[in-house]
């Protein structure tokens, strides 16, 4: 071997080595396996002489990455009118989870006579599932509301981080409600460690608006925002793997000057 | 005059002292402790042709809340036939610190056969604490849960939750598993905060050895250990506190005092 391949492989294998070593600390071992996204908006309207009924869904084709949607229709019978729409904005890469969902519905009759129904259902849903190879911690923030601006609306709004099995360690974390009427709005900040498991990631938001008697408007808005961050449980570490790789530049910086020489 | 020398120094400490207090209640707002429900329970039948021996023995906190250690263990015999059955929890309860280390154990052995032949027994350990928080609290809890089969099909499990009683707004937090056939040790670390409102922090383990057949004996013990702190160190510490509004409140405080005390000097 020359004198200046021997002077540039070692310093490029030190390199290698150095970034193998940092890519391991301080990246997750996580393996995406399924995920599910989702708007819709769906709902019915109906008058004296007509009725309409519509769904209209957009899924993510499940290859991770970026899904941007919204779907908002609005559909009038007569002078009665329904409206819903389903919001999604999120993006999954392998160590970090993000979704702003939106669901809002609106239903308003105006004429009546029989069963006349107008209602308005909107639906916004993040789900990943992912495996975890080694302890892992996570740092899991979010914001979850929903808003009755008129009448009485439904809606939900719920962030899940589960793991479950029937025969060993379960984890669940729950947050948010599945029936609200009324206002509320809730902050999540939790963070922690993950054991080697497959986890699921959920977020859920939906509003139902109903309206039966004459001149009544319903309309609801419920909302999701989550990020998920994972970090290798062994990032703690970067006094030592920093301090032992300084060792090693230096080693490898004298031995490259004695060849030198 | 010699009042308001002396006396006006004390008046501006005295100041000073109720300015710290009120500062630290701004920065220190510990939970209030509202139910503390702790408990070890052992309990079981053994019968053989001729006799039958079932026992309940349970010790329950007194709900004052502090330090409840407690233990008790059982056996009890109809002919040859055996069961016995354990539980201890040693835990405390303070306004930013709860710990418990509890174990659930139980084993039966049945060595006669026919009717009414069984050995049966349950250990259980459990840990309930309820408690108020005012102001956004952060939260530390780590801990393990596990449970041990040891011979035959015995059941049993270790569970930890932490919950709000609200409405809307759901927080729910629950590890573990409360009826298991095999193995499992769960390591638990997680943190977060707490908005106002009422949680509860509960932990359970729990064993159950049921015999039916002759020569097989069954045993299991379950486990859990955690530490559940509220703020940093122990303190429970609202997480957005007013630093800047308190603190420059207080130096102007302990300026304005050391003013007036240059001006009564001199």
């Amino acid at each position: 071997m020359s004198m200046r391949t021997l002077r540039w492989s070692r310093p490029a294998m030190l390199a290698i080595v150095l970034a193998i070593t940092y890519h391991n600390i301080a990246h997750a071992s996580v393996i995406l396996m399924d995920e599910s996204r989702r708007v819709r908006s769906s709902g019915s309207v109906s008058s004296v002489t007509s009725l309409e009924t519509w769904s209209v869904e957009e899924r993510s084709p499940g290859d991770f990455g970026n899904f941007n949607f919204e779907v908002n229709e609005t559909r009038s019978a007569g002078s009665n009118v329904s409206s819903s729409r389903g919001f999604l904005q999120s993006s999954i890469t392998g160590n970090l989870f993000s979704a702003t969902g939106m669901a809002n519905a609106s239903a308003g009759v105006n004429e009546t006579r029989g069963n006349t129904s107008v209602n308005g259902n909107g639906l916004s849903e993040f789900a990943v599932t992912f495996q975890v190879l080694e302890p892992t911690i996570f740092n899991l923030d979010g914001f979850l509301a929903f808003d009755p601006m008129f009448g009485s609306p439904r809606g939900s709004a719920t962030i899940t981080l589960l793991s479950d099995s029937f025969t060993g360690a379960n984890f669940r974390l729950s947050f948010g409600t599945s029936s609200a009427f009324g206002d509320f709005s809730q902050n999540v900040m939790v963070a922690g460690l993950l054991e080697p498991n497959t986890y699921t990631l959920r977020a859920f938001a939906s509003s139902s608006a109903d309206a039966f008697s004459l001149n009544s408007t319903q309309d609801g808005r419920a909302s999701f925002d989550v990020n998920l961050a994972l970090h290798s449980a062994a990032v703690p570490l970067p006094a030592a793997a920093w301090t032992f790789g300084l060792a090693l530049t230096m080693l490898a910086g004298f031995r490259v000057r004695r060849v030198k020489t | 005059m010699g009042y308001s020398g002396q006396a006006h120094r004390w008046t501006t400490r005295l100041f000073l002292i109720i300015c710290l207090c009120l500062l630290h209640s701004a920065v220190y707002a510990a939970a209030i402790l509202v139910t503390d429900n702790r408990l070890v329970n052992s309990q079981g039948n053994v019968s053989s042709q001729t006799t039958t021996q079932t026992w309940t023995v349970e010790e329950r906190s007194p709900g004052n809340f502090g330090t409840f250690d407690f233990m008790v263990d059982e056996t009890r015999t109809a002919g040859t036939n055996a069961a016995s059955s354990n539980a201890s929890l040693t835990s405390n309860i303070t306004d930013s610190l709860f710990t418990a280390n509890a174990s659930a154990g139980s084993s039966s052995i049945l060595n006669e056969s026919g009717n009414p032949s069984r050995s049966s027994s349950s250990g259980r350990a459990s840990f309930e604490a309820t408690f108020q928080i005012l102001t956004p609290t952060t939260f530390d809890l780590t801990g393990n849960l596990s449970f041990l089969k040891g011979a035959g099909s015995s059941r049993g499990g270790a569970t930890l939750s932490l919950f709000n009683g609200c409405c809307s707004n759901t927080f729910s937090i629950s590890l573990g598993n409360s009826s298991v056939f095999n193995d499992f040790s769960q390591n638990i670390q997680l943190s977060g905060l707490l908005d106002p409102d009422t949680y509860t922090l509960r932990a359970q383990a729990s064993v159950n050895a049921d015999n039916f057949s002759v020569g097989s004996p069954e045993s299991g013990t379950a486990a859990f250990d955690f530490n559940f702190v509220l703020g940093s160190n122990g303190a429970a510490v609202a997480p957005v506190p007013v630093p800047a509004a308190v603190w420059l409140f207080g130096s102007a405080i302990g300026l304005l005092g050391w003013m007036r005390r240059r001006v009564d000097q001199s």
